[in-house]
């Protein structure tokens, strides 16, 4: 066996584990945290005065700023390595949350929220995917599916452990708890032990580059040059805008059509339960089927939007029930999917640049997404319109995933049995520009 | 993964369309009230409930002219029907909330089947326990109902209660109309707060209006009156005349721990009470859970950071034919200090 081979070799378990794990506490306590502030936002409203609009952007400004750094953050990782740099990103998430357990305005909550806790969100969130994404190769799409599911896991328990906290000890109480429990980031951050890339992986040699071109492939600049990468881009614009859509939309939509808000929420709670399902399923699908990774995103893409434009005929509460626990099952898959797929595409040394610069592009999408379907309910007056838009536009990012080199091609993929030394992938795909590149030696 | 928090911003995001859309809740209800110190008073409320009244309220006029025109101002009473149907041995209760002196036209109809062989039924209206009416009940042409009824004009918290109507059958039957002042919707939990630190306690009374709204504070078991007129540095109250009233207490101390009492007074017909408690904490008390898991986060870090070093310490001997594979990976990823500048071990 040569040793040189070897050591380039994706572990695909051992400490990759811990990896997993500590990027599954990540996406829980970044991603769950933001989910379950609503508790918070009531009590804000009471204290401040403020109306909620205003207390909501609090959310929203921390969300902007995590996907605007993700770039930023993924060149201080390249640069500077993983693990200090996840462990400032932990550090400063919690400290954002404890300055503003102390908050006397809501402009000191934009600050140490929004811009702290997202900064160090960003900080944590790049790196732990892109060592995910490095430490595992024939098991990486559960492995993101697994860390995935962080989120739902934790937006369901966070809720109503945030409202106890509150009904115990205040806010400001339970914000200094929560920061205690964001501390734990930097223990995500500390297993994130780093792995060297393989020789070839290696992205250029550095030392022969100007400053300006360091810049550049520390940001990931050259992934814009990158057909397949940008294709992917386009497509992640796309499926970002009509993604979360329905996700809004569901519980207004239950309203109008005449649930009450118990029912209502209770869709959500399914949602929120087929998402882990879903996710999880969809990741060891992926992992032990036969069709490559993109073919899985985009059908599990194709069959969300298809999903979206049979809401509709959700007239009755049942029905109602069933159009969600298949739009949470369906949709939470694509998500860590991209993921996986990303890596594929770019392969495991530019992950983290290219992290970062998708985050940067579908953050148009996440932000367009919302006025958008909004202004279809207002025009139409109906929410349906706007789930038929949403599941469209998901149907034309699947088709646009279609056109990605190589798609039709490279049929079927990964064989279970590879051999151990991790010679080529296992897909004979030619590598081309702009096309899928071989892993491994 | 832009998704999943996206996912969180949407609703907010949305909220904000809709609410930068709709724009309708702040427009306060154009109530006017000029209080002078002095002998008169006047209140002008025109309320959601559609109807305009002007009442005097004490102080000797200074002036004829005054007096004429309080005496013109009539007040419109608001009116409102109510109806209870009513099976043989049944006993129905309505309940009725009224904020305003209002004229209630109360309508019992009695099912009754099969038809008796008396011609008429008799029938008594109580109000509380003394009989207001007795009267016989008038049939339908084409129906078995049994029908009466009877004017209640509620003008002032006496006439509050309940109006029963009494079928003198072989079983009875009683329809109770329970007319009171609306309930005042206060929080059942305690708002919890921190010394030095302000709160906001509110209460509603719904769709109804109240004249003002009192709060008070129990010191042992009296009630205090709460002045925020004498002391606003330390009490705001505001507004008073919507329907929710909100009480900012500034400067909390452990003593204005305990329950609160805000009181809506309507318009001649009394008051209505709803509660809030208080608790204030010092700060020692969510700091020890959170140092503790402070203290938690340290030593887990620092066990990882033990384990890798131990872990590093027994590879050497294994690692020493990559030596010359290190340098040029050292060269390709950025070293980062510590971790990885000597083994990189690879997890079997």
């Amino acid at each position: 066996m040569n040793p040189h081979v070897a050591s380039s070799d994706p572990p695909d378990g051992g400490w990759g584990w811990m990896i997993a794990l500590a990027a599954f506490l990540q996406t829980a306590l970044v991603f769950g945290v933001v989910r379950s502030f609503g508790v918070f936002f009531v009590e804000f409203v009471v204290h401040f005065g403020e109306p909620s609009t205003a207390v909501s952007w609090i959310s929203s400004v921390t969300v902007a700023v995590l996907m605007f750094t993700s770039p930023l953050a993924s060149a201080l990782g390249t640069q500077y390595g993983e693990r200090p740099v996840g462990i400032v990103g932990g550090f400063l998430s919690g400290l954002g949350l404890f300055l503003a357990s102390f908050a006397t305005s809501l402009a000191q909550l934009y600050l140490f929220i929004g811009l702290l806790t997202g900064v160090g969100g960003a900080l944590i969130f790049s790196p732990s995917l892109a060592l995910v994404a490095r430490y595992f190769k024939r098991r990486r799409a559960l492995a993101n599916a697994l860390v995935f599911s962080g989120t739902g896991i934790s937006a369901l328990a966070f809720s109503p452990l945030f409202q106890f906290l509150v009904d115990s000890y205040g806010w400001r109480g339970a914000l200094l708890i929560v920061s205690g429990m964001a501390f734990h980031l930097v223990v995500c951050g500390a297993l994130l032990r780093p792995l060297p890339l393989a020789p070839n992986d290696a992205s250029g040699a550095p030392g022969q580059e100007s400053r300006w071109g360091r810049l550049a492939s520390l940001f990931g600049l050259r992934l814009l040059r990158h057909r397949a990468f940008m294709t992917f881009c386009g497509s992640g614009v796309l499926i970002t805008a009509g993604y979360f859509m329905p996700f809004i939309h569901l519980v207004p939509h239950a309203r109008e059509t005449g649930f009450d808000e118990y029912q209502a929420a209770f869709l959500v709670s399914v949602v929120g339960i087929a998402d882990i399902a879903g996710r999880i399923v969809a990741g060891w699908l992926a992992d032990c089927g036969p069709l490559r990774l993109v073919h899985h995103l985009t059908l599990w893409t194709l069959l969300t939007g298809v999903t979206l434009l049979l809401v509709p005929l959700g007239r009755n509460y049942t029905s109602m029930v069933a159009v969600s626990i298949g739009y949470g099952f369906l949709a939470s898959a694509i998500i860590p999917l991209k993921f996986s797929t990303l890596v594929e595409i770019v392969g495991p040394d530019q992950i983290m640049g290219a992290i970062g610069l998708i985050h940067l592009m579908e953050s148009f999408g996440a932000l367009a997404g919302p006025p958008l379907s909004g202004w279809i309910r207002d025009a139409t007056g109906s929410y349906v319109a706007s789930f038929q838009a949403a599941g469209s536009i998901l149907i034309v990012g699947a088709l646009v995933l279609v056109a990605l080199p190589n798609h039709l091609r490279c049929l079927p993929a990964a064989s279970p049995q590879d051999p151990e030394d991790g010679k080529e992938e296992h897909d004979p795909c030619p590598t081309e520009d702009g096309g899928f590149r071989t892993e491994g030696s | 993964m832009s998704f999943s928090e996206a996912r969180s911003v949407i609703p907010l995001l949305l909220l904000l369309a809709g609410f930068c859309l709709s724009d309708a809740a702040k427009t306060p209800a154009p109530a006017t009230m000029t209080e002078t110190t002095s002998q008169q008073t006047t209140v002008n409320i025109s309320g959601s409930t559609g109807s305009e009244y002007a009442t005097h309220i004490t102080g000797p006029s200074k002036t004829t002219e005054d007096a004429k025109e309080l005496t013109e101002k009539i007040p419109v009473l608001a009116e409102m029907k109510y109806n209870i149907t009513l099976k043989e041995f049944s006993t129905e209760v309505k309940n009725i909330t009224l904020g305003q002196p209002t004229v209630l036209e109360l309508l019992c109809l009695l099912d009754i089947n099969p038809l008796p062989d008396k011609a008429t039924i008799e029938v008594t209206w109580r109000m509380g326990n003394t009989t207001i009416r007795d009267d016989n009940a008038t049939k339908d042409e084409h129906q078995n109902i049994w029908s009466t009824q009877y004017m209640a004009e509620i003008k002032n918290r006496t006439q509050l209660g309940n109006y029963a109507c009494i079928f003198k059958t072989k079983e009875k039957a009683e329809g109770i109309f329970d007319v009171q002042v609306p309930e005042i919707g206060g929080k059942s939990k305690s708002l919890i707060s921190y010394e030095g630190d302000s709160v906001v306690m509110s209460c509603d009374s719904g769709k109804y209006v109240p004249l003002d709204w009192v709060w008070y504070t129990m010191n042992g078991s009296e009630q205090v009156f709460i002045n925020d007129t004498l002391r606003p540095e330390k009490y705001q109250v505001s507004p008073k005349n919507l329907n929710i009233t909100k009480l900012k207490v500034l400067g909390l101390t452990e003593n204005d721990g305990g329950f609160y009492w805000c009181e809506a007074i309507f318009l001649q017909l009394g008051e209505s009470r709803g509660k809030a408690s208080l608790k204030v904490l010092t700060y020692m008390a969510p700091l020890k859970p959170f140092l503790a898991i402070a203290a938690e986060v340290i030593i887990l870090v620092a066990l990882i950071f033990i384990y890798e070093i131990y872990t590093r310490k027994k590879e050497p001997v294994a690692e020493g034919e990559k030596e010359f594979e290190q340098t040029e990976q050292l060269k390709s990823e950025d070293s980062n200090g510590v971790e990885n500048s000597t083994a990189r071990h690879r997890k079997v």
